[in-house]
């Protein structure tokens, strides 16, 4: 290997760098100020892109290039202000929810306007020649987008530095308070600032239309290694979103020649391994005490079976008992498939709703206890029964596992760990052919002769998937629910008590993981075969938005939350192509206009007639 | 419990450090209370004193310096390691769980000393109507302790340490929003358990008055440092003590760092 070979790598990781920066930058300072992980900055990366192909024949490139940020920052602002600001003050989860609500209705938007097909982007005019470093050809292009990363870097140093509505946007990112000390509206402010990451992100994409192919995936690709940049170099750092970007451009660049299948694993090594020495990130403020609760957001008392009465829930529970006498196969595999999805919204609600810990990729812990299942079957010729407890084990490991390293992280910080946790997973089972058959995943999975009747199959879901959901609801009472729910309603005080805050963290990740690798596993045996789709981000987003229709903190809102979710996903998967706009709308709806679930419809209706 | 005399003190700090960015907020303390006895730890806004708690309950850990819990080294220990040997503390914005039930808060605080990681069986709980009423509460313990006012939040919040059967009780601002006679009713309580069971209790206080009415001890505290230490009537007439308070107002509120747990 030869040093040329070395500069060439070197430039083009950090030619990366700066494109990686401009998206991480604008996420890192919406954070800051607002608090927000805005899920949908990928999105406006996206759009910055397509926008400028679209530009390119009226206006030539450069001009292009120039005019699709604004437009971008345009479209940020209506987001920001149709969406974000009348759930400011929700925790943090709702707000995530809203804006990966957003980035499916673009997704879609994109293949509406665009089509669904890969775009080549024109060349720049002008640098579209190389030169030759050390004997090799570096693009004219790389090198002016080196540049672009340290430029825009400056420009935000003096903006944050020489103007006062900088040293405001600092002073809000290490307390929010003080802007109100201030004296200046901190909406206005947090519009400016949204604005300001959605131009930055929509330049990115702007300037990355001659290096990247455009296709409808490019905002879930760029989100996640633009969440890592940002975890890393410190949530709010705009001087770390720029050191970790060049730190996993070069990663992936010199990974992509050794570890060419692996570029996904070695970003979440770094990412694990910096959060487990700095778990603020490398240049993250770090807080000094973690706020006593989510803001204004304070989580009502639990109820017991949801707020439709006991009497509905006997009906429903006798209901399911009886289904294999009412229904034929099809109704009983649609009963299981929803038993199932409630078991694993039920595990996450038990993170969320009772632990307070946000997942994002709750996905890991279903498509680990699928795939785990599967291959056990696949390759080891094991039975059913042992499969389904080593896919629950194996899960339950991957939760111990995530606990141990992200024990000390706050919030937003273990969510992003889980979701970029998911991303290596979904890497993995798509690009290890040998072992999981990628994308065509592994098929013939049918459970035993003795559960092949669809009966017997629903008779065993009830028992493993009901009973676990039952079984969280039933935990959530006991002095260890109670530890958990303290836990999360202040863990600074909890701790002072003497619970054991990060112990108990551990144990709850180990228990949804559990929960949800044997509903994984569940899933495998009731479709027959396994796809990378089990661990993708869509499903992690399936199980957020069941928990939130049943209710975050209804317990048994998770069998309500996946029953009117399969019905609204097959009423839309049939209706319409456009599913992601329809799910999309429907999360954005549900976070804006009924943050209390399903369940709470009723009571607000009597509320308002009374 | 060994005889009070031969044993050392419940808790002995030694040159305590910590500093936020360039401002040392608690710069060289050193402190022993013993055992049974109530002392008041005063000082100007910013002077150091709820960092000092954080070091003491372990919320932060000190940049240099050494702490003993009767006679054991408590310095690397989380805070509910320390809370396990019986510390127990208040926060200047006090805090409970408001989606537990005010018995399940009692219960809760009871038992997490000795269980924190409380499994599925449920122990003898106290009884909460009494603990309620210790601290002047009538209310259900049944009802959910969100929706309290603050004051009754303090008071909950009071109730919960004390459950916990601690050794030594830190409190940061007890009475902050109560009014004159709660006051001195909530101080009085303390005071008697401390009398009762050989409590050990360190308070700031913001109210000479009550300072004076029930603290056998004052420490005064500005700029981080110890300033004065010694019976009330001696720290009040010390001059340094007296400057502070009745000449100019001290720079201390500037230094920056937030004084509360409720920062972020």
């Amino acid at each position: 290997m030869d040093l040329g070979f070395l500069v060439i790598q070197f430039l083009n990781g950090l030619a990366s760098a700066s494109s990686l920066f401009l998206v991480a930058a604008g996420l890192s300072l919406i954070f800051g100020v607002g608090r927000i992980v805005n899920f949908a900055h990928g999105s406006l990366f996206m759009l910055g892109a397509y926008l400028t192909v679209a530009l390119v024949p009226a206006v030539g490139f450069w001009a292009a290039v120039l005019l699709a940020p604004p437009l971008v920052a345009l479209i940020g602002g209506l987001i920001e202000r149709l969406i974000l600001r009348p759930i400011a003050g929700a925790p943090e989860l709702f707000q995530l929810l809203a804006t990966f609500g957003v980035s499916l209705m673009v997704a879609d938007v994109v293949i509406l306007v665009w089509g669904a097909a890969d775009i080549v982007g024109p060349r720049a005019p002008g640098l579209d020649g190389a030169v030759s470093v050390l004997g090799k050809a570096v693009p004219l292009y790389d090198l002016m987008l080196i540049a672009v990363g340290p430029a825009v870097l400056g420009g935000l140093w003096l903006l944050l530095t020489r103007t006062r509505a900088g040293l405001l946007v600092r002073a809000a990112a290490e307390d929010r308070d003080m802007v109100d000390a201030l004296g200046r509206d901190p909406k206005r402010l947090f519009s400016g600032v949204f604005m300001l990451g959605a131009l930055l992100a929509g330049l990115g994409g702007a300037l990355a239309v001659p290096r990247e192919t455009l296709h409808s995936g490019l905002d879930l690709q760029v989100i996640v290694e633009a969440f890592a940049v940002v975890v890393v170099g410190g949530m709010g750092s705009v001087g770390g979103a720029y050191g970790a970007a060049v730190l996993i451009g070069l990663v992936h660049a010199f990974g992509i020649v050794w570890f060419p299948e692996a570029t996904l694993v070695l970003t979440f090594l770094v990412m694990a391994l910096v959060l487990m020495l700095r778990p603020h990130g490398l240049f993250g403020a770090r807080a000094g005490l973690p706020a006593a609760t989510g803001g204004a957001a304070v989580a009502p008392p639990l109820t017991g079976v949801g707020r439709l009465g006991g009497g509905l829930w006997l009906l429903a529970a006798l209901g399911l008992l009886a289904a294999p006498l009412l229904l034929g196969a099809y109704g009983l595999d649609v009963l299981a498939e929803m038993l199932i999805l409630a078991a694993f919204a039920a595990s996450l609600q038990w993170l969320t709703g009772v632990a307070g810990i946000v997942s994002f990729g709750h996905a890991a812990f279903f498509g680990l206890g699928g795939y785990a299942a599967a291959l056990m079957v696949h390759h080891l010729g094991w039975g059913m029964i042992p499969a389904l407890l080593a896919g629950s084990a194996a899960a339950a490991l991957a939760g111990a596992l995530l606990g141990r390293v992200g024990g000390r992280l706050s919030g937003v910080y273990l969510a992003m760990l889980s979701l970029a946790f998911a991303e290596l997973l979904h890497a993995v089972a798509f690009q290890w052919v040998g072992l999981t058959g990628g994308d065509n995943g592994l098929i013939g999975l049918w459970p035993p002769a003795w559960a092949a009747d669809p009966r017997a199959y629903y008779g065993l879901t009830l028992l493993l998937a009901g009973g676990a959901v039952a079984g969280l609801a039933g935990l959530a009472f006991t002095p260890h629910g109670r530890a958990l729910r303290a836990l999360r309603d202040h863990p600074v005080r909890a701790a002072a008590l003497g619970l054991d805050v990060a112990g108990l963290r551990r144990r709850a990740m180990v228990l949804a993981g559990a929960v949800a690798g044997l509903a994984g596993g569940l899933f495998v045996f009731l479709k027959g075969s396994v796809f990378p789709g089990v661990l993708g981000v869509a499903m992690s987003v399936d199980a957020l938005v069941m928990m939130l229709l049943g209710g975050l903190h209804a317990l048994g809102g998770a069998l309500l939350g996946a029953a009117a979710y399969q019905g609204l996903f097959v009423a839309a998967a049939t209706l319409t192509d456009h599913w992601r706009l329809v799910l999309g709308g429907l999360i954005v709806l549900l976070v804006v206009a009924l943050p209390g679930g399903l369940g709470s419809l009723g009571r607000r209706l009597r509320g308002r007639s009374a | 419990m060994s005889p009070r005399d031969a044993s050392p003190p419940v808790l002995r700090a030694e040159g305590l450090v910590k500093a936020f960015g360039g401002i040392r907020a608690v710069d060289g303390v050193d402190l022993s209370l013993d055992a049974g006895t109530i002392s008041a730890l005063i000082g100007p806004n910013g002077a150091g004193k709820t960092t000092c708690f954080h070091l003491l309950a372990g919320q932060l850990r000190p940049d240099a310096g050494r702490l003993w819990l009767d006679g054991r080294d408590i310095s690397r220990l989380e805070p509910h390691r320390r809370a396990a040997l019986g510390l127990a503390r208040t926060f200047q914005i006090a805090g409970v769980f408001p989606s537990l039930s005010l018995a399940d808060n009692l219960a809760l605080a009871a038992e997490a000393p000795r269980r924190p990681r409380p499994g599925l069986r449920r122990r003898a709980a106290p009884d909460a109507a009494t603990l309620l009423a210790r601290v002047g509460l009538d209310l259900d313990p049944g009802r959910p302790a969100a929706g309290l006012s603050y004051g009754q939040v303090k008071r909950l919040e009071l109730a919960m340490a004390l459950a916990g059967r601690p050794r030594l009780l830190l409190m940061d601002e007890p009475t902050a929003g109560l009014d004159g006679p709660e006051r001195d009713r909530l101080l009085g309580l303390v005071a008697g358990q401390v009398a009762e069971q050989g409590l050990t209790v360190l308070f700031t206080e913001h109210d000479v008055a009550a300072v004076f009415a029930h603290a056998g001890r004052v420490l005064a505290m500005a700029d981080g440092r110890l300033i004065a230490d010694g019976p009330p009537a001696a720290v009040a007439a010390d001059p340094a003590v007296q400057r502070l308070y009745l000449g100019r107002p001290s720079t201390g509120s500037a230094t920056g760092f937030a004084p509360s747990g409720q920062d972020v």
